[in-house]
Protein backbone atom coordinates (compact mmCIF):
# COMPACT_ATOMS: atom_id res chain seq x y z
CA UNK A 1 0.00 0.00 0.00
CA UNK A 2 2.93 2.36 0.00
CA UNK A 3 2.51 3.66 -3.26
CA UNK A 4 3.96 7.24 -2.47
CA UNK A 5 6.87 5.71 -1.09
CA UNK A 6 6.09 7.18 2.02
CA UNK A 7 7.88 4.34 3.92
CA UNK A 8 4.82 2.47 5.14
CA UNK A 9 5.90 -0.28 6.30
CA UNK A 10 4.71 -3.66 4.38
CA UNK A 11 3.47 -4.85 7.95
CA UNK A 12 0.64 -2.41 7.81
CA UNK A 13 -0.73 -4.00 4.65
CA UNK A 14 -0.49 -7.31 5.41
CA UNK A 15 -2.56 -6.38 8.96
CA UNK A 16 -4.99 -4.79 6.80
CA UNK A 17 -5.26 -7.29 4.85
CA UNK A 18 -6.22 -9.71 7.48
CA UNK A 19 -8.40 -7.33 8.97
CA UNK A 20 -10.44 -6.57 5.72
CA UNK A 21 -12.90 -9.54 5.60
CA UNK A 22 -14.02 -9.85 9.83
CA UNK A 23 -14.47 -5.56 9.88
CA UNK A 24 -16.43 -5.58 6.24
CA UNK A 25 -18.55 -9.09 7.96
CA UNK A 26 -19.30 -6.70 11.27
CA UNK A 27 -19.85 -3.52 9.20
CA UNK A 28 -22.76 -5.14 6.93
CA UNK A 29 -24.34 -7.02 10.03
CA UNK A 30 -24.49 -3.22 11.65
CA UNK A 31 -26.06 -1.97 8.23
CA UNK A 32 -28.38 -4.39 7.71
CA UNK A 33 -29.74 -3.88 11.16
CA UNK A 34 -29.53 0.13 10.66
CA UNK A 35 -31.35 -0.08 6.88
CA UNK A 36 -33.96 -2.90 8.24
CA UNK A 37 -35.31 -0.58 11.17
CA UNK A 38 -35.02 2.55 9.19
CA UNK A 39 -37.50 0.97 6.10
CA UNK A 40 -39.83 -0.91 8.00
CA UNK A 41 -40.56 2.15 9.95
CA UNK A 42 -40.74 4.24 6.87
CA UNK A 43 -43.36 1.80 5.61
CA UNK A 44 -45.69 2.31 8.70
CA UNK A 45 -45.11 5.68 7.92
CA UNK A 46 -46.12 5.18 4.10
CA UNK A 47 -49.39 7.66 4.94
CA UNK A 48 -47.05 10.80 4.64
CA UNK A 49 -46.26 9.85 0.67
CA UNK A 50 -50.16 9.69 0.06
CA UNK A 51 -51.81 12.78 -2.19
CA UNK A 52 -53.13 13.88 0.88
CA UNK A 53 -49.93 12.88 3.25
CA UNK A 54 -47.67 14.88 4.64
CA UNK A 55 -45.00 14.67 1.91
CA UNK A 56 -47.51 14.80 -0.68
CA UNK A 57 -45.61 14.43 -4.04
CA UNK A 58 -48.33 17.16 -5.32
CA UNK A 59 -46.59 19.81 -3.22
CA UNK A 60 -42.95 18.47 -3.12
CA UNK A 61 -42.92 18.71 -6.88
CA UNK A 62 -42.88 22.25 -6.29
CA UNK A 63 -39.25 22.42 -5.29
CA UNK A 64 -37.24 24.51 -7.43
CA UNK A 65 -35.63 21.74 -10.53
CA UNK A 66 -38.89 19.69 -10.39
CA UNK A 67 -41.55 21.60 -11.26
CA UNK A 68 -40.89 21.47 -15.45
CA UNK A 69 -40.45 17.96 -14.67
CA UNK A 70 -42.58 16.20 -11.82
CA UNK A 71 -45.69 15.18 -14.25
CA UNK A 72 -42.83 12.84 -16.00
CA UNK A 73 -42.36 11.55 -12.95
CA UNK A 74 -44.87 11.22 -10.36
CA UNK A 75 -45.23 7.75 -10.85
CA UNK A 76 -41.96 7.30 -9.91
CA UNK A 77 -42.51 9.48 -6.56
CA UNK A 78 -45.89 8.15 -6.06
CA UNK A 79 -46.98 6.17 -2.74
CA UNK A 80 -46.75 2.75 -4.71
CA UNK A 81 -43.32 3.11 -6.06
CA UNK A 82 -41.87 4.12 -2.22
CA UNK A 83 -43.77 1.08 -1.49
CA UNK A 84 -41.88 -1.41 -3.54
CA UNK A 85 -38.48 1.18 -3.29
CA UNK A 86 -38.69 0.08 0.39
CA UNK A 87 -39.54 -3.75 0.24
CA UNK A 88 -36.32 -3.88 -2.32
CA UNK A 89 -34.73 -1.56 0.49
CA UNK A 90 -35.45 -4.79 3.17
CA UNK A 91 -34.74 -7.59 1.12
CA UNK A 92 -31.02 -5.41 0.63
CA UNK A 93 -30.95 -5.41 4.05
CA UNK A 94 -31.25 -8.62 4.31
CA UNK A 95 -28.99 -9.90 1.89
CA UNK A 96 -26.79 -7.31 2.90
CA UNK A 97 -25.79 -9.86 6.74
CA UNK A 98 -26.74 -12.83 4.49
CA UNK A 99 -24.87 -13.25 1.61
CA UNK A 100 -21.24 -14.98 1.24
CA UNK A 101 -20.10 -13.72 -1.98
CA UNK A 102 -18.44 -10.64 -2.48
CA UNK A 103 -20.04 -9.43 -5.55
CA UNK A 104 -23.39 -9.92 -4.55
CA UNK A 105 -22.98 -7.84 -1.27
CA UNK A 106 -21.67 -4.86 -3.67
CA UNK A 107 -24.97 -5.17 -5.36
CA UNK A 108 -26.71 -5.34 -2.26
CA UNK A 109 -25.05 -2.37 -0.99
CA UNK A 110 -25.54 -0.20 -3.91
CA UNK A 111 -29.14 -1.05 -3.69
CA UNK A 112 -29.35 0.27 -0.24
CA UNK A 113 -27.07 3.50 -1.00
CA UNK A 114 -29.52 4.26 -4.09
CA UNK A 115 -32.55 3.90 -2.35
CA UNK A 116 -31.40 6.05 0.53
CA UNK A 117 -30.74 8.90 -1.27
CA UNK A 118 -34.07 7.84 -3.00
CA UNK A 119 -36.08 8.52 -0.27
CA UNK A 120 -33.60 11.59 1.40
CA UNK A 121 -34.39 13.48 -2.40
CA UNK A 122 -38.34 12.33 -2.16
CA UNK A 123 -39.00 12.76 1.27
CA UNK A 124 -36.73 16.25 1.76
CA UNK A 125 -37.66 17.27 5.34
CA UNK A 126 -37.20 14.69 8.17
CA UNK A 127 -33.27 13.30 7.50
CA UNK A 128 -31.60 12.79 10.33
CA UNK A 129 -28.05 12.20 11.28
CA UNK A 130 -28.58 8.40 11.66
CA UNK A 131 -29.54 8.73 7.98
CA UNK A 132 -26.04 10.37 7.16
CA UNK A 133 -24.09 8.22 8.89
CA UNK A 134 -25.81 4.95 7.83
CA UNK A 135 -25.52 6.06 3.89
CA UNK A 136 -21.79 7.05 4.52
CA UNK A 137 -21.49 3.44 6.15
CA UNK A 138 -22.74 1.85 3.33
CA UNK A 139 -20.65 3.54 0.53
CA UNK A 140 -17.37 2.63 2.19
CA UNK A 141 -18.91 -0.81 2.50
CA UNK A 142 -19.54 -0.89 -0.35
CA UNK A 143 -15.53 0.50 -1.22
CA UNK A 144 -14.53 -2.61 0.96
CA UNK A 145 -16.62 -5.00 -0.50
CA UNK A 146 -15.66 -4.27 -4.39
CA UNK A 147 -12.08 -4.36 -2.77
CA UNK A 148 -12.23 -7.91 -1.84
CA UNK A 149 -14.20 -8.86 -4.77
CA UNK A 150 -11.80 -7.07 -7.85
CA UNK A 151 -8.76 -7.88 -5.15
CA UNK A 152 -7.94 -4.04 -4.64
CA UNK A 153 -6.37 -4.09 -1.15
CA UNK A 154 -6.29 -0.20 -1.44
CA UNK A 155 -9.77 0.20 -2.85
CA UNK A 156 -11.27 -1.96 0.47
CA UNK A 157 -8.71 0.71 2.43
CA UNK A 158 -10.61 3.60 1.11
CA UNK A 159 -13.79 2.66 2.55
CA UNK A 160 -12.65 1.90 5.66
CA UNK A 161 -10.98 5.30 5.83
CA UNK A 162 -13.73 6.80 4.56
CA UNK A 163 -15.99 5.73 7.25
CA UNK A 164 -13.64 5.71 10.37
CA UNK A 165 -12.40 9.10 8.85
CA UNK A 166 -16.22 10.62 9.34
CA UNK A 167 -16.75 8.77 12.29
CA UNK A 168 -13.68 11.36 13.82
CA UNK A 169 -14.81 14.18 12.02
CA UNK A 170 -18.81 13.50 12.93
CA UNK A 171 -17.71 13.08 17.17
CA UNK A 172 -15.10 16.02 16.81
CA UNK A 173 -17.58 18.42 15.28
CA UNK A 174 -20.67 17.39 17.42
CA UNK A 175 -18.46 18.07 20.54
CA UNK A 176 -16.28 21.11 18.80
CA UNK A 177 -19.87 23.23 18.06
CA UNK A 178 -21.19 22.52 21.58
CA UNK A 179 -17.99 24.32 23.00
CA UNK A 180 -19.10 27.71 21.34
CA UNK A 181 -23.04 27.23 22.64
CA UNK A 182 -23.41 29.12 26.42
CA UNK A 183 -26.63 26.75 26.75
CA UNK A 184 -24.11 23.74 26.59
CA UNK A 185 -21.09 25.70 28.01
CA UNK A 186 -23.87 26.18 31.34
CA UNK A 187 -25.03 23.21 31.90
CA UNK A 188 -28.24 24.35 30.37
CA UNK A 189 -28.60 22.41 27.23
CA UNK A 190 -29.33 18.79 29.00
CA UNK A 191 -32.13 20.31 30.87
CA UNK A 192 -33.71 21.93 27.97
CA UNK A 193 -33.54 18.94 25.32
CA UNK A 194 -34.86 16.54 28.18
CA UNK A 195 -37.63 19.01 29.24
CA UNK A 196 -39.00 18.43 25.93
CA UNK A 197 -41.59 16.06 24.81
CA UNK A 198 -40.02 15.46 20.98
CA UNK A 199 -36.48 14.51 22.51
CA UNK A 200 -36.89 14.16 26.33
CA UNK A 201 -37.67 12.29 29.29
CA UNK A 202 -39.46 12.47 32.34
CA UNK A 203 -37.25 11.15 34.77
CA UNK A 204 -34.20 12.61 33.08
CA UNK A 205 -36.18 16.25 33.20
CA UNK A 206 -36.62 15.70 36.86
CA UNK A 207 -33.24 14.85 37.78
CA UNK A 208 -31.11 17.59 35.35
CA UNK A 209 -33.28 20.30 36.69
CA UNK A 210 -33.03 19.25 40.32
CA UNK A 211 -29.12 19.17 40.14
CA UNK A 212 -26.86 21.46 37.94
CA UNK A 213 -23.67 19.93 38.93
CA UNK A 214 -24.81 16.53 37.00
CA UNK A 215 -26.32 18.51 34.56
CA UNK A 216 -23.35 20.73 33.70
CA UNK A 217 -21.45 17.65 34.40
CA UNK A 218 -22.76 15.75 31.68
CA UNK A 219 -23.07 18.82 29.30
CA UNK A 220 -19.22 18.85 29.53
CA UNK A 221 -18.68 15.03 29.89
CA UNK A 222 -20.17 14.97 25.96
CA UNK A 223 -18.39 18.02 24.91
CA UNK A 224 -14.64 16.89 26.34
CA UNK A 225 -15.79 13.35 24.91
CA UNK A 226 -16.47 14.17 21.86
CA UNK A 227 -13.76 16.86 20.90
CA UNK A 228 -11.41 14.58 22.00
CA UNK A 229 -12.59 11.24 20.51
CA UNK A 230 -10.13 12.40 17.64
CA UNK A 231 -6.99 11.47 19.94
CA UNK A 232 -8.66 8.38 20.77
CA UNK A 233 -7.61 7.01 17.52
CA UNK A 234 -3.75 7.10 19.32
CA UNK A 235 -4.80 5.37 22.02
CA UNK A 236 -3.80 1.43 23.39
CA UNK A 237 -6.00 -1.17 21.72
CA UNK A 238 -7.82 -2.53 25.08
CA UNK A 239 -7.99 1.47 26.05
CA UNK A 240 -9.45 2.49 22.35
CA UNK A 241 -12.29 -0.63 22.61
CA UNK A 242 -13.17 0.93 26.10
CA UNK A 243 -13.83 4.15 24.71
CA UNK A 244 -15.77 2.75 21.64
CA UNK A 245 -17.89 0.83 24.49
CA UNK A 246 -18.47 4.08 26.36
CA UNK A 247 -19.86 6.06 23.13
CA UNK A 248 -22.17 3.11 22.01
CA UNK A 249 -23.33 2.96 25.47
CA UNK A 250 -24.01 6.98 24.95
CA UNK A 251 -25.66 6.31 21.66
CA UNK A 252 -28.07 3.45 23.22
CA UNK A 253 -28.97 5.90 26.23
CA UNK A 254 -30.02 8.61 23.28
CA UNK A 255 -32.05 6.03 22.32
CA UNK A 256 -33.44 5.31 25.20
CA UNK A 257 -33.84 8.96 26.78
CA UNK A 258 -34.55 10.75 23.36
CA UNK A 259 -35.91 7.85 20.74
CA UNK A 260 -33.02 8.13 18.10
CA UNK A 261 -32.94 4.28 18.12
CA UNK A 262 -31.05 4.00 14.80
CA UNK A 263 -28.34 6.17 15.40
CA UNK A 264 -27.25 3.21 17.93
CA UNK A 265 -26.76 1.23 14.82
CA UNK A 266 -25.86 3.48 12.13
CA UNK A 267 -22.78 4.82 14.37
CA UNK A 268 -22.00 1.25 15.79
CA UNK A 269 -21.52 0.69 12.30
CA UNK A 270 -18.80 2.72 11.45
CA UNK A 271 -16.69 1.40 15.32
CA UNK A 272 -15.27 -1.47 12.95
CA UNK A 273 -13.62 0.75 10.87
CA UNK A 274 -12.07 2.79 13.15
CA UNK A 275 -10.86 0.14 15.27
CA UNK A 276 -9.20 -0.93 12.53
CA UNK A 277 -7.32 2.73 11.82
CA UNK A 278 -6.68 2.37 15.15
CA UNK A 279 -4.57 -0.38 14.95
CA UNK A 280 -2.95 0.40 11.71
CA UNK A 281 -1.90 3.86 13.40
CA UNK A 282 -0.52 2.06 16.74
CA UNK A 283 1.54 -0.10 14.44
CA UNK A 284 2.76 2.47 12.37
CA UNK A 285 3.95 4.33 15.44
CA UNK A 286 5.48 1.66 16.86
CA UNK A 287 7.10 1.09 13.58
CA UNK A 288 8.74 4.56 13.41
CA UNK B 1 0.30 -0.66 -8.06
CA UNK B 2 -3.39 0.13 -7.96
CA UNK B 3 -4.76 3.28 -9.87
CA UNK B 4 -8.22 1.88 -9.22
CA UNK B 5 -6.87 2.34 -5.23
CA UNK B 6 -5.29 5.23 -5.97
CA UNK B 7 -7.87 7.09 -7.15
CA UNK B 8 -10.33 5.22 -4.67
CA UNK B 9 -8.03 6.70 -1.95
CA UNK B 10 -7.89 9.94 -3.38
CA UNK B 11 -11.59 10.76 -3.42
CA UNK B 12 -12.16 9.58 0.02
CA UNK B 13 -9.27 11.86 1.20
CA UNK B 14 -11.15 14.70 -0.61
CA UNK B 15 -14.42 13.84 0.28
CA UNK B 16 -13.20 14.14 3.73
CA UNK B 17 -11.50 17.39 3.55
CA UNK B 18 -14.84 18.88 1.74
CA UNK B 19 -16.64 17.37 5.34
CA UNK B 20 -14.39 19.12 7.61
CA UNK B 21 -15.25 22.71 5.66
CA UNK B 22 -18.69 22.22 5.36
CA UNK B 23 -19.20 21.95 9.08
CA UNK B 24 -19.15 25.96 8.96
CA UNK B 25 -17.57 29.00 7.94
CA UNK B 26 -17.55 30.34 4.78
CA UNK B 27 -17.18 27.54 2.12
CA UNK B 28 -20.73 25.82 3.81
CA UNK B 29 -22.56 27.85 1.47
CA UNK B 30 -20.66 27.13 -1.93
CA UNK B 31 -19.77 23.28 -1.05
CA UNK B 32 -23.81 22.66 -0.69
CA UNK B 33 -24.53 24.13 -4.06
CA UNK B 34 -22.21 21.62 -5.67
CA UNK B 35 -23.64 18.25 -3.56
CA UNK B 36 -26.41 17.42 -5.28
CA UNK B 37 -25.76 13.83 -4.28
CA UNK B 38 -25.89 14.80 -0.50
CA UNK B 39 -22.55 13.25 0.12
CA UNK B 40 -21.41 16.29 2.64
CA UNK B 41 -23.38 15.39 6.14
CA UNK B 42 -23.66 17.77 8.98
CA UNK B 43 -22.20 17.06 11.96
CA UNK B 44 -23.52 19.63 14.50
CA UNK B 45 -25.73 17.82 16.49
CA UNK B 46 -28.04 19.41 18.70
CA UNK B 47 -25.24 22.22 18.34
CA UNK B 48 -24.70 25.27 18.65
CA UNK B 49 -28.54 25.69 20.36
CA UNK B 50 -29.69 22.27 21.83
CA UNK B 51 -34.03 21.49 20.96
CA UNK B 52 -35.69 23.17 24.07
CA UNK B 53 -39.28 23.34 22.53
CA UNK B 54 -41.50 21.19 20.97
CA UNK B 55 -43.43 22.40 18.11
CA UNK B 56 -46.97 21.68 17.76
CA UNK B 57 -49.77 22.96 14.71
CA UNK B 58 -52.93 24.22 16.08
CA UNK B 59 -55.22 24.74 13.32
CA UNK B 60 -59.02 26.79 13.02
CA UNK B 61 -61.96 27.43 11.02
CA UNK B 62 -63.92 30.65 9.63
CA UNK B 63 -67.44 29.70 9.78
CA UNK B 64 -70.20 30.39 7.55
CA UNK B 65 -71.49 33.00 9.89
CA UNK B 66 -68.14 35.10 10.32
CA UNK B 67 -67.07 33.37 13.61
CA UNK B 68 -63.97 31.53 14.20
CA UNK B 69 -63.85 28.00 15.86
CA UNK B 70 -61.56 27.34 18.81
CA UNK B 71 -58.04 26.02 17.82
CA UNK B 72 -57.09 22.31 17.96
CA UNK B 73 -53.90 20.29 17.45
CA UNK B 74 -53.18 18.32 14.25
CA UNK B 75 -49.98 17.11 15.31
CA UNK B 76 -49.40 14.63 18.88
CA UNK B 77 -46.19 13.78 20.73
CA UNK B 78 -46.25 10.47 21.77
CA UNK B 79 -44.96 9.42 26.05
CA UNK B 80 -41.25 7.93 25.61
CA UNK B 81 -41.63 4.42 26.50
CA UNK B 82 -39.03 1.69 26.43
CA UNK B 83 -39.91 0.40 23.00
CA UNK B 84 -38.15 3.40 21.10
CA UNK B 85 -34.90 2.08 22.20
CA UNK B 86 -35.89 -0.34 19.12
CA UNK B 87 -38.73 0.94 17.58
CA UNK B 88 -40.14 4.43 16.78
CA UNK B 89 -41.64 5.31 13.72
CA UNK B 90 -43.55 8.28 15.13
CA UNK B 91 -39.87 10.42 15.12
CA UNK B 92 -40.39 10.62 11.27
CA UNK B 93 -43.63 12.69 11.26
CA UNK B 94 -42.77 14.45 14.28
CA UNK B 95 -39.15 15.61 12.64
CA UNK B 96 -40.75 16.60 9.24
CA UNK B 97 -42.97 18.85 10.88
CA UNK B 98 -40.68 20.26 13.02
CA UNK B 99 -38.34 20.79 9.97
CA UNK B 100 -41.05 22.45 8.16
CA UNK B 101 -41.98 24.91 11.31
CA UNK B 102 -38.33 25.93 11.63
CA UNK B 103 -37.85 26.87 8.10
CA UNK B 104 -41.24 29.21 8.23
CA UNK B 105 -39.96 31.11 11.23
CA UNK B 106 -36.37 31.53 9.12
CA UNK B 107 -37.83 32.35 6.33
CA UNK B 108 -40.12 34.91 8.05
CA UNK B 109 -37.22 36.58 10.09
CA UNK B 110 -34.80 36.60 6.56
CA UNK B 111 -37.82 37.43 4.44
CA UNK B 112 -39.40 41.24 4.23
CA UNK B 113 -43.06 40.67 2.95
CA UNK B 114 -45.10 37.69 4.14
CA UNK B 115 -45.63 36.66 0.79
CA UNK B 116 -42.51 35.18 0.43
CA UNK B 117 -43.30 32.57 3.55
CA UNK B 118 -46.48 31.55 2.06
CA UNK B 119 -45.00 30.60 -1.69
CA UNK B 120 -42.45 28.85 0.64
CA UNK B 121 -42.64 25.02 0.30
CA UNK B 122 -42.61 24.15 4.28
CA UNK B 123 -45.53 26.22 4.26
CA UNK B 124 -47.33 24.67 1.71
CA UNK B 125 -46.22 21.15 3.04
CA UNK B 126 -48.12 22.34 6.63
CA UNK B 127 -51.14 24.05 4.57
CA UNK B 128 -51.35 20.79 2.96
CA UNK B 129 -51.51 19.04 6.14
CA UNK B 130 -53.78 20.93 7.85
CA UNK B 131 -56.14 21.24 5.05
CA UNK B 132 -56.84 17.41 5.11
CA UNK B 133 -58.01 17.37 8.20
CA UNK B 134 -62.31 16.77 9.04
CA UNK B 135 -63.88 20.16 9.31
CA UNK B 136 -67.30 21.39 9.79
CA UNK B 137 -69.84 21.61 7.11
CA UNK B 138 -70.09 25.89 7.58
CA UNK B 139 -66.64 25.97 7.83
CA UNK B 140 -65.35 28.34 4.88
CA UNK B 141 -61.14 28.80 5.16
CA UNK B 142 -59.14 27.29 7.74
CA UNK B 143 -55.70 29.15 9.41
CA UNK B 144 -52.90 26.98 11.16
CA UNK B 145 -50.63 28.30 14.12
CA UNK B 146 -47.29 27.31 15.01
CA UNK B 147 -46.95 26.73 18.57
CA UNK B 148 -44.33 26.05 20.59
CA UNK B 149 -43.80 24.68 23.91
CA UNK B 150 -41.23 24.38 26.95
CA UNK B 151 -40.74 21.91 29.90
CA UNK B 152 -43.18 19.34 31.64
CA UNK B 153 -44.08 21.02 34.98
CA UNK B 154 -44.82 24.98 34.67
CA UNK B 155 -44.74 24.37 30.63
CA UNK B 156 -44.47 27.90 28.68
CA UNK B 157 -45.62 28.39 25.59
CA UNK B 158 -44.84 30.82 22.42
CA UNK B 159 -47.03 30.67 19.59
CA UNK B 160 -43.97 31.45 16.65
CA UNK B 161 -46.24 31.92 13.67
CA UNK B 162 -49.71 32.57 12.47
CA UNK B 163 -50.65 32.15 8.84
CA UNK B 164 -53.70 33.88 6.36
CA UNK B 165 -57.11 32.51 6.36
CA UNK B 166 -57.06 29.77 3.29
CA UNK B 167 -60.26 29.13 1.39
CA UNK B 168 -61.20 25.54 1.49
Amino acid sequence: MDYFHLGIPPVLSSLYAQEVLPTLRATRVLIGIWCLISSVEWVRNLDLFREDGLLSWRILSLRQGLIYRSDRVRWLFGQRSIACVLGVRIVAAIAVMLLASAVLQCVALLVIITSSWFIEERSWLGGDGSDQMGQIASIGALLMAAGLAFNQLALSFSGTLLIGGQLIISYFFAGFSKLFSPEWRYGRALVGAMGTHSYGHSHAAYLFSRSFIVSAGLCWLVIIGETLFLLAIFAPHEVFLCILAAFFLFHLSHAYFMGLNTFVWAFAAAYPSVIVLNNLTILYLRSM
Amino acid sequence: MSIIGLIAVALVSTWLLATIAYQGGALRESLGRFDRLKLLPSWCFFAPSPARRDSHIVIRDLLLDGTVSGWRPVSSIETRTFQHVIWHPAKRPRKILRDAAKAIKLTRRRSISTGVVQCSLPYLIILHHCIQHCRAKNAVARQFAIVETSGREGRRIWITFISEFHLF
